[in-house]
């Protein structure tokens, strides 16, 4: 069972990395 | 409310009878914080999970620099630091208290010696763990949707619809931020994990992929 919450616990990590890539670039159009 | 009433609410002791809990929570440390104190900072090296059992925090993500996003505020019940304490790595953002609180804290190695003693409360204790942590999933990667959806809308291509644009096979000039232009009929819009890409149909019948973030204007022929 820890593998399967070590499994699910990379993917959110994963996830949030996303995530963060997401933010704009200083001074882009999105950079509100 | 009693404890033991107070602890089933608790979706990480979801599983597990109050004798089953108490086991757990004897594993546990106390930490009482004031408002605004930091419970612990993105990056720093730490093995323990937090249960919030009275009070509010607020977790924050860095995004560039001193930029930070707040991601979600917790009150009682809810489990944070869980990631460090699964797989060992630093902490994925920073959590600081709205007001007073009271945490639970566990650590892998007092929870070792649970696993060890009780490898049954270990399981059903992973069980919730897991099913916490998918849902975190869900909404990350929901939210993960949001902020590329709105990339897409902030930049003006919702107004100009390309999807309708791909429908009818449209001539365009897509002029790209690397200074050139190409030109030809939007194919299609590919959605991936890096983002959109634009098909165009050059006018010698060659496809090209083009990056949605390489566009910088679109002309309408």
């Amino acid at each position: 069972m820890s593998e399967v919450v070590a499994f699910v616990s990379d993917h959110l990590r994963a996830s949030i990395e996303a995530l963060q890539a997401t933010a704009p670039e200083p001074g882009s159009p999105l950079d509100l | 409310m009693s404890d033991d009433t107070k602890l089933n609410r608790w979706r990480l002791f979801a599983e597990l009878d109050a004798g089953d809990a108490e086991v757990v929570t004897r594993a546990c440390e106390e930490r009482i914080l004031v408002g605004g104190e930091e419970l612990f900072h993105e990056n720093d090296a730490g093995d323990s999970l937090f249960i919030v059992q009275s009070g509010r925090v607020d977790v924050f993500k860095n995004i560039r620099g001193d930029v930070e996003r707040a991601l979600t505020s917790l009150g009682p019940g809810e489990v944070i630091g869980e990631m460090s304490f699964i797989d060992g790595a630093r902490r994925s953002a920073t959590v600081r208290t709205a007001e007073a609180s009271e945490f639970l804290v566990l650590s892998r190695q007092s929870f070792a010696k649970v696993q060890k003693e009780h490898p049954d409360i270990a399981a059903a204790f992973f069980r919730n763990m897991a099913a916490i942590v998918a849902a975190r999933l869900r909404t990350t990667n929901e939210l993960y949707r949001e902020a590329v959806s709105f990339g897409i809308e902030a930049t003006g291509a919702q107004t100009l619809n390309l999807n309708n644009m791909t429908e009818e096979l449209r001539h365009v000039t897509l002029y790209l931020s690397g200074g050139q232009s190409v030109s030809g009929r939007i194919l299609q819009m590919d959605h991936h994990a890096a983002g959109y890409t634009v098909v165009l149909k050059m006018e010698n019948e060659k496809l090209t992929v083009v990056p949605y973030h390489a566009i910088q204007r679109i002309d309408l022929a």
